[in-house]
C-alpha cells in the first residue's frame, strides 16, 4: 500500500506538473499572438429600425390652402401627429481602429444603408367631416460617419459610437376635400415633400472576431434628426410648410471583413 | 456604375466628401500595395488600378480582354472562386498577365488564391458638387438649393467577379436620391418613382478555344442594358463623362441605344473575340414586364413604352495592335419596335401600350486609337450615331409632328493619362446632338425653335491618389477627384441662354 501510496503520489505530482507545464504553454502562447484591432475592414449589415414622426400641421395644410378651405377656415388650434415608421435595413460599412497598447480601440467608421421605412396615419379635417387626410413617411437612404471608442477583450470588443448622420425621406399627405359635404365632387389634394436631413448619432455594440480575417457584431443605435421644416407641394393647390421632430433607432447585425495587407 | 446626368432623377442626400477623405487617409496607414478600380476586381487578379484602367471605368486592352473572358481571370492573392480557383495558369490568362507585367513594370504577384475566398463585393459613392451659370432649379427646390448643391449620390454596391471558372458578373445595384421637388409631375405616374434600382448589369460565360489556327474568346452575355457589355468606352453605357452632375440640366433629345431602355430589359447574346483582332456580337432584348420593372426600382414610364417582340443588337468591331498602339474601328446598331404607354401620366389607370409601334433604327460607328507610353496612355475616341424613327403609332395619335425623324449624336474625346499608372487623368469631349425639327416632340419650353439640337465641350480633370502601383489601400480601396466643366455653345434647340447650363462639377468617386 505504501509504495503504492508513493507511486499514486508521484504520478499524482507529475499529472500536476504536467498540466501546469501544459496551461503554461499555451498562455505564452496566447500572449505572443494576441489579437489585435488595429486594422481596417469592409462589410455589411442587415437589420431593422423604428421611426418616430412629430408632424405639425397637417390639417392646418389642407384646411388653411387657398384652394380648399382658405384661410380663417381652421378654427381649432395646431395639431401635431405621431407617425411612426419601420421596417428593414441593409447596408455596407467601411472603416479602421487602431488598438492601444492597453485594451483601448479607437475608430472610424463611414456607413450607408438601404431602407424600407415606411409609416402612415390618416388624419381628421375637424372642420370638414367626414374628410380625412393620409399622411405617409418613407425613409429609404441613411449614411453615417462615426467614431467609435471600444474595449477589447481579445477577440471580442465592447464599443460605443457617435457621430453625424444623414436620412433622405419623402413625406406625402392626400385626401379629397369637401367643405364638410358643400363641395361637389369634393377637391382632391395631394401635397408631396422631400427632405434630405442631417443629425446625429449614439451607439453601442459588441463585435467578435471569430477568425483572424472575419468579425460579427451586434449593434444598437440611436439617432436624432431634430426638427425640420419641409415645404409640401401640390402641382393643382400650391404648397405649404408641415415640420417633422424626427428620431429613429435601429438593431443591426454586421459582418466583416478586416484588411491584413497583402 | 456612371452618375448620369438626369435632370428630372436628381438625387440628395448631402455627405461631406472630406469624411470619406478621412477614411481614406486611415487606409493609407500602414500598407502598401498597387491599387485597382473595383475592388474586388482587384483582389481577384492582383493587378493594379492601371492594368485595367486608363482613367477608370475607362479600359486598356488589358481590361478590355478581362472583360470579354468574363470577369473570372484570377491570379490575385484571393481564391477566385468559393469551391475553385482559377489561378490564370491557362494561355489567355498568362497572355495577360505578360501583358500586365508589361504596363506594371513588376513582376508584382502574390501567391495566387492563399488568401482563401472573400466574396467579390464592393461599394462605390459619388459625392459631388454642382454649380451652374444661372440657377437651373425650379421652386420648390427641396431637398435642394437653387443652385451649388452638394449631393451624395449615386452610391453603390456591386458584384464584381467570378462565380465559377468560365462564369463571372458584374452586377450592380444603386442609391439615386429623389430629383427637386418641382420635377415631379403631380400625375398618378409619381408613385412609379424609385430610388434604389438595379443598375448596370453583365453575367458572362466565356471560354478559349483554338479553332482552324486561330486563337478564338467566345461566351455568352446575358445583360440589362445595351452596349454594357461592350469592352470598349466609345459606345453609350460606358462613354466619358464616367461621372455628371445629378442636378444640372443635360440636352433632352438623345437616341434609343444611349441608355433610353437601360435597366427596362433583358438581353441574351453571344459573342466571339477572334486571334485577338475581330469581334463580333448578337444580343437579342426584350423589355420587362411593368410590374417587374416597377419591382426592379425601374420607373417603367421613364422609357417611351415597351418592345414588340425581341429587338436585335449586333456589333463588329475590328482591334488591331502593334506594339504600344491599339486600333479599334467598329460599329452597332439595334432595332427598336416600341409600343408607346396609352396613359404615361397614368390617370387612367392602364398600363397598356398602343397596338401600334414606333420603329427606331440606330447605326453607330466608332473608333478608337490607344497608344501606352512609358508612364502615360494616350486615348482618342470617336462615336457617331444616326437614328431613323418611323413614328406610326407616335404620328396616329398626334404624339409627333412628322412620321419620319432623324436624331444624331456625335462625340469626339481624348483622353491622356500619366504618372505612376495614371495618376493625373486629362480628358475633353465635343459633342452634337442634331435632328429633324418636331414641333411636338421638340416643343416648348423644353426646346426652342422646335429643334432638338445641342452641342458644346466637356472638360476634365482627374487625380486618382491611390492609382499607382504601389498605393495604399490595394486591394480594398481607390478614389478619384474630378473637377469637371461643361460648356454649351447650343442647348435644346437655341444658342441663347445655352450658356446658362455651363456646368461646374466637382466630384469625389470613392470605390471599397
Amino acid at each position: 500500500m505504501t509504495r503504492l501510496a508513493c507511486l499514486g503520489a508521484a504520478g499524482l505530482a507529475l499529472a500536476l506538473g504536467g498540466s501546469a507545464l501544459a496551461a503554461d504553454l499555451p498562455l505564452k502562447s496566447s500572449f505572443a499572438e494576441r489579437f489585435s484591432w488595429s486594422g481596417c475592414y469592409l462589410g455589411g449589415h442587415v437589420g431593422g429600425a423604428f421611426v418616430s414622426n412629430s408632424i405639425t400641421d397637417p390639417v392646418l395644410l389642407v384646411q388653411n390652402n387657398v384652394n380648399l378651405g382658405g384661410p380663417g377656415f381652421t378654427t381649432v388650434g395646431p395639431t401635431t401627429v405621431g407617425v411612426s415608421q419601420s421596417g428593414a435595413m441593409l447596408g455596407g460599412q467601411i472603416g479602421c481602429d487602431y488598438q492601444f497598447g492597453s485594451n483601448l480601440v479607437l475608430g472610424i467608421e463611414g456607413a450607408a444603408s438601404g431602407l424600407t421605412l415606411k409609416g402612415s396615419k390618416s388624419v381628421a379635417l375637424p372642420n370638414s367631416p367626414p374628410d380625412m387626410a393620409l399622411l405617409t413617411v418613407k425613409t429609404d437612404f441613411i449614411p453615417t460617419l462615426t467614431g467609435r471608442v471600444g474595449f477589447a477583450v481579445d477577440q471580442l470588443l465592447l464599443y460605443a459610437r457617435a457621430g453625424v448622420a444623414w436620412a433622405s425621406s419623402s413625406y406625402s399627405l392626400t385626401g379629397t376635400f369637401t367643405g364638410a359635404g358643400t363641395i361637389v365632387p369634393g377637391i382632391p389634394f395631394d401635397f408631396e415633400g422631400l427632405s434630405s436631413r442631417t443629425g446625429w448619432t449614439a451607439g453601442a455594440g459588441i463585435e467578435w472576431a471569430f477568425t483572424e480575417d472575419w468579425s460579427a457584431r451586434l449593434e444598437y443605435d440611436y439617432y436624432d434628426f431634430g426638427m425640420l421644416t419641409a415645404t409640401m407641394n401640390d402641382t393643382v393647390n400650391g404648397s405649404g410648410p408641415l415640420s417633422f421632430k424626427t428620431t429613429t433607432q435601429m438593431v443591426t447585425l454586421g459582418l466583416n471583413f478586416r484588411v491584413r495587407g497583402y | 456604375m456612371r452618375g448620369r446626368p438626369n435632370r428630372t432623377r436628381g438625387h440628395g442626400g448631402c455627405v461631406a466628401a472630406f469624411v470619406l477623405l478621412g477614411l481614406a487617409v486611415l487606409l493609407t496607414i500602414g500598407s502598401t500595395a498597387p491599387a485597382a478600380a473595383l475592388p474586388s476586381f482587384a483582389r481577384q487578379t492582383g493587378q493594379p488600378c492601371g492594368t485595367c484602367h486608363t482613367s477608370f471605368p475607362g479600359l486598356t486592352p488589358y481590361g478590355r480582354r478581362f472583360k470579354l473572358l468574363g470577369y473570372t481571370t484570377g491570379g490575385g492573392p484571393y481564391r477566385t472562386t468559393l469551391f475553385s480557383n482559377n489561378a490564370g495558369l491557362n494561355d489567355s490568362d498568362a497572355a495577360l498577365r505578360s501583358y500586365a507585367r508589361g504596363i506594371d513594370g513588376s513582376d508584382n504577384q502574390a501567391p495566387s488564391g492563399d488568401r482563401g475566398w472573400v466574396p467579390p463585393v464592393s461599394m462605390m459613392a459619388i459625392v459631388g458638387f454642382t454649380h451652374t451659370q444661372v440657377p437651373q432649379i425650379a421652386p420648390p427646390t427641396d431637398p435642394y438649393n437653387a443652385n451649388d448643391n452638394t449631393v451624395l449620390s449615386p452610391f453603390s454596391g456591386f458584384w464584381g467577379g467570378a462565380i465559377t471558372s468560365n462564369i463571372g458578373a458584374f452586377a450592380q445595384v444603386t442609391y439615386n436620391a429623389p430629383g427637386p421637388l418641382s420635377s415631379l409631375s403631380g400625375t398618378p405616374a409619381d408613385q412609379f418613382l424609385h430610388t434604389w434600382t438595379w443598375d448596370n448589369t453583365d453575367v458572362r460565360f466565356a471560354k478559349t478555344a483554338n479553332i482552324a489556327g486561330l486563337d478564338v474568346i467566345y461566351g455568352l452575355t446575358a445583360n440589362n442594358s445595351p452596349t454594357v457589355q461592350d469592352p470598349w468606352n466609345t459606345t453609350p453605357a460606358w462613354a466619358f463623362p464616367y461621372a455628371g452632375s445629378t442636378l444640372a440640366a443635360t440636352p433632352g433629345a438623345k437616341t434609343m441605344i444611349e441608355g433610353t431602355f437601360a435597366a427596362h430589359v433583358g438581353g441574351l447574346g453571344a459573342y466571339a473575340m477572334i486571334n485577338d483582332m475581330l469581334f463580333l456580337e448578337v444580343t437579342g432584348y426584350k423589355t420587362l414586364g411593368f410590374d417587374q420593372q416597377n419591382t426592379l426600382g425601374v420607373d417603367p414610364f421613364s422609357a417611351p413604352g415597351l418592345f414588340n417582340g425581341v429587338a436585335p443588337y449586333w456589333r463588329i468591331a475590328l482591334e488591331p495592335h502593334w506594339g504600344p498602339h491599339s486600333l479599334m474601328v467598329g460599329a452597332y446598331g439595334m432595332v427598336f419596335d416600341v409600343n408607346p404607354w396609352i396613359d404615361p401620366t397614368f390617370v387612367l389607370g392602364t398600363t397598356a401600350t398602343l397596338p401600334l409601334a414606333d420603329r427606331y433604327t440606330d447605326i453607330g460607328l466608332d473608333g478608337q486609337y490607344q497608344y501606352q507610353g512609358s508612364n502615360f496612355w494616350v486615348t482618342l475616341r470617336a462615336n457617331y450615331i444616326r437614328e431613323f424613327q418611323r413614328l406610326d403609332a407616335s404620328f396616329a395619335t398626334a404624339a409627333s409632328s412628322n412620321p419620319t425623324n432623324e436624331l444624331n449624336t456625335l462625340r469626339l474625346t481624348g483622353e491622356v493619362t500619366f504618372g505612376s499608372n495614371n495618376r493625373i487623368a486629362l480628358s475633353g469631349q465635343y459633342f452634337s446632338v442634331w435632328g429633324t425639327p418636331d414641333a411636338t416632340l421638340y416643343a416648348a419650353p423644353n426646346y426652342a425653335n422646335n429643334s432638338p439640337n445641342s452641342r458644346g465641350f466637356i472638360a476634365e480633370i482627374d487625380y486618382i491618389p491611390f492609382g499607382g502601383s504601389y498605393a495604399p489601400g490595394w486591394p480594398w480601396f481607390n478614389a478619384k477627384f474630378g473637377l469637371q466643366y461643361t460648356y454649351y455653345d447650343q442647348f435644346n434647340g437655341t444658342t441663347v441662354g445655352a450658356h446658362d447650363n455651363n456646368t461646374l462639377f466637382l466630384h469625389a468617386w470613392f470605390a471599397m
